[in-house]
């Protein structure tokens, strides 16, 4: 009976041998593998989502505003619509250090405190009470390759908070303009129309505004609308109070720069 | 080793190597990826985690020379743990789970930063650091990312494929089993059929199924079976033949032999007249001349299994005018009338072995006790066919297969009176043979009997 199926059985304890025996190899080269890749170190290239920034030559045709130019780069209408849709559009953000050709942070935090005195939301003596925060990062929309980036697509956020103010404005990091911001103000402040705030809004993020009339949409929140020249541009800004309790108050604006849908 | 087990190992085997090989590059992958993708996400957090500390210092260029409780409030500040120390290896403030080792501490401001993936306590931690500038400050910061719901992950996935590997190979062992079972069934019939043929069971034969390889094989193996059937019936047959030869030839030895020594001893033994004398030599000399007769016709047989013959291009009609001459007078002997009606032709034969068969032939017809014999010849296409057609007794359809095998006769006393030994008709056929035509012979048992002989027209080379 032995002799009969001796073969069987050594078939079986032979396939049994094998299949335990495949595991454990795969299970030890697995361990080895895992050893390798627990036990990395080393210093890594840290490569720039975004390219180093080369200034279009003294091509000045599709500037918005000469008297800009002279206070840093500036960017064609095509270039700011681009920077401004890819920016719009992101999913997330890939953090960077600056490249040549990016203002620094400490321009960017500077340039965002000019910007709120002269939108006249904070004043010169509040700077130091800022509590400051400040990255520089580049839109990315979902399941997009790692294929590198216009210096323009980058921006600065920079957070400003304080007693009476919490800011988060959107600086473009070639021109260091305030293309985007949130603010929350705790406290009264001197009021200009809506019109006039974007107005101005406009004027600082390097633009001109077109000759057709603003649009005031009030609808619980405010809302106004403004073309940009010569551009698929327009600037919005939104607004609205909201009472905390009986004698808290807020409001909050945020003033933003978006592309016409066809 | 049986094939069965050959293929069944080899089943496991392969199944086996692939499952594994395909799942250690799987994982593999996925490892790597997953290490990739939270190395990517710790230099990220480093990312934001510096520039909150610059934020930190630009604001305040001085904070990390405050009282140690106040620098401690920053870490709610940060996204993750973190450690800062001085170029020179100051500590300012650390809130890391562990300590990394040996980190690479590089004074040089360029794009590259330092990593470490460390474990401890089985908990796997990513650690970054780079030197880091802002205003007239100048640190090292360390940032802790914590991978070990990455790696437990992986982990438990090798568990999960391993656990999966066996439920799989649990199912798939029955059916590899079954299937092998399945390929090696067709085998096993071929060879308990081979077995039996072996065994003397010719008749046997395996049931095909199907278009596969082994049904190619099982197929080809009942031709085979077929054939040695069939060869082994042939040899039989020959074998029989054989020993009715060999019985044939002694019977046929003895009969005259028992004529010639009566005689010889009733001479040797007595004084006779010279009358019976006279008679028994007589009876000595007729057994002797037939002993002779059939040796020559034996000789003829075998001689005609032998020799090449040459065969010559002959007309049909000047063979048969010369061959009359000599059948005509032994047809009136015994009282028969011969009818010849021959068509001009041209066939290839050797004269002396033609003539011999149709003597034969027309000697049967008289034997018959025909009252006419016919003998035609015409040309049909490339054919000439000859017919030698009598009228006699006729033969047995169920013996006609039989008479070409030598001493075979139909009527065994009836072929003794007339000095017959049953040679004729065998002699007849390796003529025919040796000429390269056909015979066919065709009776009722009743009416007669009509041979056709078949020959190639023309003179062409037979084998055409």
């Amino acid at each position: 009976m032995i002799s009969k199926y001796k073969y069987t059985i050594v078939l079986l304890i032979f396939a049994a041998f094998f299949i335990f025996g495949s595991m454990e190899v795969m299970d030890y080269i697995l361990r080895i593998r895992e050893t390798q890749l627990l036990t990395e170190s080393g210093r890594v290239e840290m490569e720039s989502p975004v390219r180093t920034w080369e200034s279009w030559e003294n091509d000045k045709e599709g500037m918005v505003s000469e008297d800009i130019a002279s206070e840093g780069n500036v960017l064609k209408i095509e270039q700011i619509e681009d920077a401004i849709k890819c920016w719009n559009e992101r999913n997330s953000s890939i953090l960077h250090e600056p490249v040549a050709g990016q203002v620094s942070m400490e321009e960017a935090i500077k340039a965002g405190e000019m910007w709120l005195i002269e939108m006249g939301i904070g004043e010169e003596k509040d700077a130091a009470a800022y509590t400051i925060n400040a990255e520089l990062g580049v839109g990315v929309q979902t399941g997009e390759a790692g294929e590198q980036l216009e210096a323009y697509h980058s921006f600065w956020t920079v957070k400003y908070s304080s007693q009476s103010i919490s800011a988060v404005l959107y600086l473009n990091a070639v021109t260091g303009k305030v293309w985007g911001a949130e603010i929350v103000l705790y406290e009264e402040q001197p009021e200009k129309t809506p019109d006039d705030r974007l107005r101005l809004f406009v004027e600082l993020a390097g633009l001109q505004v077109s000759d057709d009339d603003s649009v005031v949409i009030d609808s619980g929140e405010t809302r106004t609308e403004i073309a940009i020249k010569e551009s698929q541009l327009y600037a919005q800004e939104r607004s609205y109070s909201m009472a905390i309790g009986l004698e808290n108050s807020y409001k909050r604006t945020t003033y933003q720069l978006l592309i016409k849908q066809d | 080793m049986r094939l069965f087990h050959k293929i069944f190992l080899c089943f496991v085997v392969i199944f086996s190597i692939t499952f594994q090989v395909a799942g250690y590059l799987l994982i593999n992958h996925t490892y790597g990826n997953a290490i990739s993708q939270e190395k990517k996400l710790a230099i990220q957090n480093f990312q934001y985690n510096r520039y909150i500390l610059q934020s930190i210092l630009y604001s305040d260029p001085e904070f990390f020379f405050k009282e140690e409780t106040e620098v401690e409030n920053i870490s709610n500040s940060f996204s993750v743990p973190v450690a800062v120390y001085g170029i020179d290896g100051k500590y300012f403030f650390s809130n890391l789970a562990t300590q990394p080792g040996e980190l690479d501490f590089v004074e040089v401001d360029d794009n590259r930063i330092s990593f470490r993936i460390y474990e401890k306590d089985g908990r796997n931690y990513i650690f970054v650091c780079d030197y880091i500038r802002q205003g007239e400050n100048a640190m090292y910061l360390i940032t802790q990312t914590d991978i070990s719901s990455v790696i437990d992950t992986q982990k438990n996935m090798i568990d999960y494929f391993q656990k999966i590997y066996i439920v799989i190979l649990c199912i798939s062992f029955p059916m590899i089993f079954l299937l092998t079972n399945l390929i090696t069934t067709p085998i096993k019939k071929v060879r308990k059929a081979t077995r039996r043929i072996a065994g003397g069971r010719y008749t046997e034969r395996i049931s095909i199924k199907g278009k596969d390889e082994i049904s190619e094989l099982a197929y080809d193996f009942n031709q085979m079976a077929g054939q040695i059937e069939e060869k082994i019936a042939e040899l039989s047959d020959a074998a029989r033949q054989k020993e009715d030869f060999a019985a044939n030839f002694a019977h046929e030895l003895k009969t005259p032999m028992t004529s010639v020594i009566g005689y010889a001893d009733m001479l040797y033994q007595r004084n006779l007249p010279r009358e019976e004398v006279k008679s028994a030599a007589g009876y000595i000399l007729k057994e002797g001349m037939r002993l002779e007769s059939l040796s020559l016709k034996l000789m003829d047989l075998f001689v005609l299994d032998k020799q090449e013959f040459i065969l010559e291009k002959m007309s049909v009609r000047e063979m048969f005018e010369n061959l009359e001459q000599g059948i005509e007078p032994v047809c009136r002997k015994h009282g028969a009338i011969l009818h010849m009606e021959i068509e001009d032709g041209i066939i290839r034969v050797d004269y002396d072995l033609f003539k011999t068969m149709v003597l034969n032939l027309a000697d049967n017809a008289l034997k018959a006790d025909c009252r006419d014999v016919w003998v035609e010849g015409k040309q049909d296409g490339n054919i000439y066919q000859i017919r030698i057609k009598d009228n006699g007794k006729g033969i047995p359809p169920e013996e006609l297969e039989r008479i070409t095998e030598a001493f075979y006769m139909v009527d065994k006393s009836r072929s003794r009176k007339q000095h017959g030994a049953g040679i004729g008709m065998a002699l007849v056929s390796k003529i025919v043979e040796v000429h390269g035509a056909k015979m066919e012979i065709e009776s009722d048992g009743k009416t007669g009997t009509q041979i056709y002989l078949n020959f190639v027209a023309g003179g062409e080379e037979n084998d055409k």
